[in-house]
């Protein structure tokens, strides 16, 4: 008989392999439950392949912008609504992965991994968002033919009033062309940031040079670095720093990125937020890249400038924008302004919430007051009417041949309208043009809802 | 207000249910695994200097090794000399080898009967035989507290049925009319567990208990998904135990189980056999045999049969050192099952084949033989036939093919995702869509209905019943029991692992049922059979 109790382990050996496979499987539900849950097949929550059993979309005025009626997910009636806030509220087929509809399903059915899907039944949550689709609207139809992002949040309290991304559709439609349409550019994308990039290299200099508001550097239509040129659009002669991020002087630029170094340069960049991904109520964006690692001193110099292999995403930008006008650092844009139950019981508010400081104050203030100085001496004030806009423009050089990128990035430097902005045209030139325009438009609208 | 009511009770039980059935498990896993005195002394040997050997078991090697039941104190003893078993008569002594084994001086060269006062010698120890000792039943403590435990967990059962119950009738109140079927079931369950339990004095009834707890899941499941099925599995669940208590009773009979056992193992193979010739295929595999108004799954039956012929006592294990016989009935056992294309049923006969091997002789290279055989085996099916490769094609790769191939898997954990820890509740669920759903799939449809951890609660049942087998080895009456009760917890847990991790992808999906749970006649009553041989690890201690 004895011996039974050891020849018995031979079933406790097979029961601790089927405890491991029972825990394997525990765990795979705790962390892939909501994929599984998610799949288009479950019909607790989708119908034909469309999630239909989710709470109501609806901008910071409560215009509704999806819902479900009689088992059918439809979205609002006007068609330019539906176009300018299909990125941010999401579709039907779950394309658009960074839109609500696809990123936040378990807030809208009402999922989570305790509780499942009972909730569900009951229709969801509601999502309100903090964007205006009427500012949206204006947004889209100043970009134009243009491909591009526009973002507009209050720094102050972290509300997103707009976020576009053109090219868009109409979701009620059957979409033909599927070429970048269902990416929203202002997250998932990353551009050459060209001569805005000049904002992050004046802030490493402001942080590590003691003299850095009175160095000066010559500039002849460019500056030669190890024989090689790089050009400017004209003879900016003896410059300082104030003068040269006003002109966007190109030499300037590169001789100090060169004496800041790789290191110091790479440092500010990733503390200004590039090479991380920027996130937005837990959605995460692409993240910008600089890498200066074993670089030329030539391209040291290119890159100080915002060209080379450097990228920025629009998202990561307006963030930046936030610091340099809250004082080194920035309130986190969010976009959820609350969820409410079917009853109508709120069980997630969005706040300000800060991001790390990063930048000093002093920094900040010197920043400020040198974009502001951009608008008045060259952008031209007058174009913003009642707005004292501080920003820098973009003219982002993408491939020989092609037509660069057209950027304008900064803030409203006025407290009953802190609003800090972000705009891309894909192929649209100069920054001083079309994305000088699209932002005083989009400005001037959001004025009036702040 | 009477809906508000109703559904605010659905939203309440859904956290009480997982509650109640953690309770109950918790409760016989304390019946069932915590320590107990040990066996009382049925009999006893004392040698001249007055060391007294008691006598615990039916069955006891003597010899002078340490494995042996009874150590004697010499080192001219064989390791393993013989055999001390008791049967209708008294006491019988068996030598094993070629050594001398003297009763009363006399060279004994077989069975023989002692008696008390017969001394024995083996290998020059002297030991007399005193079996009119007062038996010394140990007063055990947990004997009484265990009958409080077994009423407690009936009662919490009894509640957890209600509730349940309950919320499938309300479940069905709202979309239209209520099937009869669900109170009368779950009613009729509730009364033949009491019944039963009652009449069993509530004493030692943890492995009826933790059956009744996933019979009631089985209901819930064939409630939701095919209410109109409910009564025909709740009549398999009383024929099954029928079934279990008749084994019970056969089982307690060792010698009556003994003279049944060539015969069973001939019914066994033969039953296969006919199957083989008058089957019917169903569901890919010709396991079926078509009675007019009930199809009959024979492999379920024939693996009673096996554990029933297959497992032996202490005298043949120790006289009939080798495993050809029992090779051979395997043999005959899986040949028809291959043929059949029941592949499943197969590999859980070949994991009980591998416990009663190696219970049986202790040795792991015969297992690695067979396990070696067996992957031998698979490769050539796959290179001979690769239809039979292709049914498994979609293994692991589920989320390839969720429209196709993996449709059925990725269906379950869609519904273990959606039920969440709580579930979705009592018929709410939409595995019933899917084709098995309440057999293959039905741990996802438990988990979909009633949550995850009531999911994990049925499983820890399962494990309750290998671990009580692992627990009561040594303790047993005979090898038996503790080789058939590790062979049919084995097999239950086999068969949970092929049925939970092949409807979850993590297995090739092959289609067995979750004892005990699955819709399904055959599986109902089979279950419920090899639960008696889980039972008679407990033929042991104060139950004689």
């Amino acid at each position: 008989m004895k011996q039974m109790s050891i020849r018995a382990l031979s079933l406790i050996a097979f029961t601790v392999v089927f405890v491991i496979g029972i825990f394997s499987l525990t765990y795979l539900s705790m962390t892939r439950g909501d994929d599984w849950t998610s799949f288009p097949a479950n019909r607790h929550i989708y119908k034909d392949g469309v999630m239909v059993n989710a709470g109501d979309i609806t901008d910071r005025f409560g215009t509704v912008l999806a819902t479900t009626e009689n088992g059918q997910r439809i979205f609002n009636d006007d068609y330019y609504t539906r176009l300018s806030t299909l990125h941010a509220v999401g579709d039907f087929n779950g394309f658009i992965k960074t839109g609500l509809a696809t990123a936040k399903w378990d807030k809208l059915t009402g999922y989570n991994k305790i509780t499942g899907l009972y909730d569900a039944k009951k229709g969801g949550n509601n999502i309100k968002m903090t964007i205006s689709a009427d500012l949206n609207t204006v947004a889209l139809k100043a970009l134009g033919n243009y491909s591009g992002a526009v973002g507009v949040y209050n720094y102050k309290t972290g509300e997103m009033l707009c976020m576009v991304s053109s090219p868009s559709y109409d979701p009620n439609e059957k979409n033909e062309e599927t070429d970048g349409i269902y990416i929203n550019r202002f997250l998932s994308s990353s551009y050459p940031p060209g001569s805005t990039f000049k904002v992050v290299t004046t802030i490493a200099a402001l942080e590590t040079l003691p003299d850095a508001e009175s160095r000066e550097y010559d500039c002849d239509y460019g500056t030669y670095v190890d024989g090689e040129l790089i050009s400017c659009m004209s003879k900016h002669h003896t410059v300082n720093l104030r003068d040269a991020l006003a002109k966007s002087c190109n030499a300037y630029f590169s001789q100090l990125a060169i004496d800041l170094g790789a290191d110091t340069m790479q440092k500010y960049a990733d503390k200004l937020g590039f090479n991380t991904p920027a996130e937005i109520d837990g959605i995460t964006a692409k993240a910008g890249t600089v890498d200066l690692d074993k670089i030329r001193k030539v391209d040291l110099g290119w890159a100080g400038m915002g060209q080379y292999t450097d990228l920025a995403n629009p998202l990561q930008y307006l963030t930046l924008m936030g610091a340099i006008a809250g004082g080194g650092k920035a309130a986190k844009p969010y976009m959820i302004d609350s969820i409410t139950t079917v009853e109508g019981i709120e069980i997630y508010r969005g706040g300000v919430s800060y991001t790390e400081r990063m930048f000093s104050e002093s920094t900040a203030t010197a920043v400020h007051a040198m974009m502001r100085n951009c608008v008045t001496s060259n952008y031209g004030d007058y174009r913003f009417p009642d707005l004292n806009v501080c920003a820098k423009t973009g003219t982002a050089e993408v491939d020989q041949g092609v037509t660069p990128h057209s950027w304008f990035v900064g803030f409203v430097e006025n407290n009953d309208c802190p609003l800090a902005f972000v705009v891309v045209a894909e192929n649209a030139g100069a920054g001083v043009g079309v994305a000088r325009t699209v932002a005083n438009k989009v400005l001037q609208a959001a004025k009036q809802i702040v | 207000m009477l809906s508000e009511l109703a559904s605010f009770y659905c939203w309440l039980i859904r956290f009480i249910i997982p509650v109640a059935a953690v309770t109950v498990i918790f409760l016989c896993a304390k019946i069932l695994l915590v320590n107990k005195k040990g066996n009382p002394v049925l009999a006893e040997f004392f040698d001249k200097s007055g060391t007294v050997y008691p006598i615990t078991s039916y069955e006891n090697a003597i010899g002078r090794g340490k494995q042996c039941d009874i150590c004697v104190p010499s080192k001219r003893a064989a390791l393993r000399a013989a055999a001390l078993t008791l049967k209708n008569d008294g006491w019988h002594i068996f030598p094993v080898t070629s050594a001398a084994v003297l009763v009363n001086g006399e060279r004994i060269d077989g069975d023989s009967l002692i008696e008390h006062g017969d001394t024995i010698n083996i290998g020059g120890a002297e030991l007399e035989l005193d079996d009119r000792i007062e038996p010394d039943i140990p007063f055990d403590v947990t004997a009484e507290l265990n009958r409080t435990r077994a009423v407690c967990a009936a009662a919490v059962l009894t509640a957890m049925q209600v509730m349940m119950a309950l919320s499938l009738i309300l479940h069905y109140a709202f979309i239209g009319d209520i099937p009869l079927q669900i109170p009368a079931c779950f009613g009729g369950l509730i009364v033949v567990e009491w019944v039963y339990l009652v009449l069993m004095k509530f004493k030692k009834v943890g492995v009826e208990l933790l059956a009744f707890f996933l019979c009631t899941f089985g209901l819930a499941v064939a409630a939701s998904a095919v209410p109109a099925a409910l009564y025909k599995q709740f009549i398999a669940m009383i024929l099954g135990l029928v079934l279990f208590r008749a084994l019970c009773l056969v089982l307690t009979n060792l010698e009556l189980t003994m003279k049944l056992r060539y015969a069973v193992g001939i019914c066994a193979i033969g039953l296969l056999m006919f199957n083989i010739i008058f089957g019917t295929e169903m569901y890919g595999a010709k396991n079926w045999i078509d009675l007019g108004p009930i199809t009959v799954q024979p492999s379920e039956f024939v693996k009673i049969a096996y554990i029933f012929a297959g497992c032996a006592t202490l005298e043949r294990l120790m006289t009939t050192r080798n495993l050809i016989l029992f090779t051979a009935f395997s043999a005959g056992c899986f040949i028809p099952l291959f043929l059949m294309r029941d592949f499943g049923t197969a590999s859980v006969f070949f994991m009980g084949m591998l416990i009663i091997a190696f219970m049986r002789s202790g040795d792991l290279k015969a297992i690695l033989l067979f396990i070696g055989v067996a992957v031998v085996g698979i490769i050539a099916i796959i290179t001979l036939k690769p239809y039979v490769a292709s049914r498994f094609a979609t293994f692991m790769h589920a989320w390839d093919n969720p429209y196709d191939g993996g449709y059925q898997q990725v269906s379950t954990m869609i519904a273990i995702g959606s039920g969440g820890l709580f579930g979705v509740g009592g018929g709410k669920g939409n595995l019933d869509l899917v084709a098995a759903s309440d057999t293959d799939l039905v741990f996802g449809f438990v988990a979909e209905e009633w949550g995850l951890i009531v999911g994990l609660a049925c499983v820890a049942a399962l494990i309750i019943f290998a671990l009580y087998a692992v627990k009561r080895a040594a303790l047993t009456y005979s090898v038996y029991y503790s080789i058939a009760a590790a062979a049919a917890a084995g097999m239950f847990l086999f068969q949970a692992a092929l049925n939970i991790f092949g409807s979850t992808d993590l297995l090739p999906l092959t289609g067995v049922t979750l004892p005990l749970i699955s819709n399904g006649g055959s599986s109902m009553l089979a279950s419920m059979g090899m639960l008696a041989f889980i039972k008679s690890a407990g033929l042991g201690g104060d139950a004689k």
